[in-house]
């Protein structure tokens, strides 16, 4: 295949007669207005999850009388607040990308962030739950119904953690694994810039 | 009013996205095509893709080429457009490395129809990772291997490397006759 099959594939490429894309100004403003709103929209939506969730968590704190159930719904609501500000604070960048980058460095710092959140799921997810719920139901237990059997049984504490261990370490696994899936696109991303020999696949 | 500086900023950001259009707005259509097939969300990424241009202009300071500047953009857009898209629908996309193209036994004059060849090249990107399909369709538009390497970041041995395997697929994919 000669360099001239190359420029006519090139130029048959080039040759489409689609018509190109123009957008005015005044609507791209229209449409950067509109963005705007939607971050806005989007921020109104996280404050509000985080309002429901700290108005149900209230309720146990007045209803409950115990001081550790009242503890461990205070702590709770903490971490509840602490997921939220962190998955604010390390979801996607914005719903465009502005900054010139080189395509290497932009799939890079996505991955990364992806990959973090998943490598790190214990540090701003699961533990930081943990203190609350064992507090909140070790004060349930505390709570005596008026036959004297407590408001939640032994064996419910028991289930329940048995769930919760069950269910973290199911969520700490699959993002392992998925970050480990990760970390192998972005090394692979690093040795493209390495060198000719190094080529691997790559996101 | 409308005088201070910060006017003067935005008609020459004005003055820089007309220039882009005016320059770029084929080769951004031909480019939106090699990431969307729909033509409906093809129109949306475009959008995306002139908005993340006229919102970035502002921070354009002329390290790299106008041209440079608008690639990194267009491509980060599709990038993540697709990496939504596949959130949604989730694909398998390779390498060229690792594209298996069967030869093709058509006549060159059949191979050769511009919209053929076209349906064919759309066929072939729609297979690759972001990466990848930044790299052949910067080739396809006769972008150098340096402002490749400057795009996409990626070292001018392994930008030499992946055009060569570039052209070997594409002589496959059109084999025998061009």
């Amino acid at each position: 295949m000669s360099a001239d099959a190359f420029d006519t594939l090139r130029a048959a490429w080039r040759s489409n007669n689609e018509e190109p894309f123009t957008i005015s100004v005044e609507q791209l403003q229209a449409r950067a207005r509109q963005l705007s709103r939607g971050i806005h929209r989007r921020n109104l939506a996280e404050y509000c999850a985080g309002a429901l969730i700290a108005a149900i968590d209230g309720y146990y704190f007045l209803h409950f009388t115990s001081l550790l159930a009242r503890a461990g719904s205070a702590l709770m609501l903490a971490a509840i607040g602490w997921i939220l500000l962190h998955l604010h604070q390390h979801s996607a960048t914005g719903p465009i990308p502005t900054e010139a980058l080189q395509s290497l460095d932009f799939l890079t710092r996505e991955l990364t962030r992806q990959r973090d959140l998943l490598r790190h799921v214990w540090n701003w997810y699961l533990l930081p739950l943990i203190p609350g719920m064992t507090l909140f139901l070790l004060g349930l237990h505390q709570i005596k119904q008026p036959d004297g059997s407590p408001l939640v049984s032994e064996h419910a504490i028991l289930h329940t953690v048995a769930a919760c261990v069950i269910g973290f370490a199911l969520i700490a696994f699959l993002n392992n694994r998925a970050s480990g899936r990760l970390q192998q696109q972005i090394d692979q991303l690093h040795s493209m810039k390495a060198g000719p020999d190094t080529i691997h696949e790559h996101n | 009013m409308g005088s201070g500086p910060s006017a003067q900023a935005n008609a020459s950001n004005e003055e820089q996205y007309r220039q882009i259009v005016q320059e770029f707005s084929a080769p951004l259509t031909r480019l939106a095509r090699g990431y969307e097939a729909d033509p409906e969300l093809r129109r949306d990424l475009l959008q995306e893709i002139h908005l993340a241009l006229w919102m970035s202009l502002k921070s354009f300071d002329g390290r790299c080429t106008l041209r440079t500047w608008v690639y990194r953009i267009a491509h980060n857009v599709s990038a993540s457009h697709i990496q939504r898209r596949r959130r949604e629908k989730p694909s398998g996309l390779v390498t060229i490395e690792d594209l298996d193209i069967p030869s093709r036994e058509e006549t060159a004059e059949a191979a050769l129809h511009g919209k053929e060849v076209r349906n064919r090249l759309i066929d072939l990107i729609a297979k690759l990772k972001p990466l990848d399909r930044q790299i052949l369709l910067l080739y396809l538009e006769e972008v150098d291997a340096a402002t490749i390497g400057e795009v996409t970041g990626i070292s001018p041995g392994n930008v030499a490397t992946k055009l060569h395997r570039i052209r070997q697929v594409l002589i496959r994919q059109f084999h025998p006759g061009v």
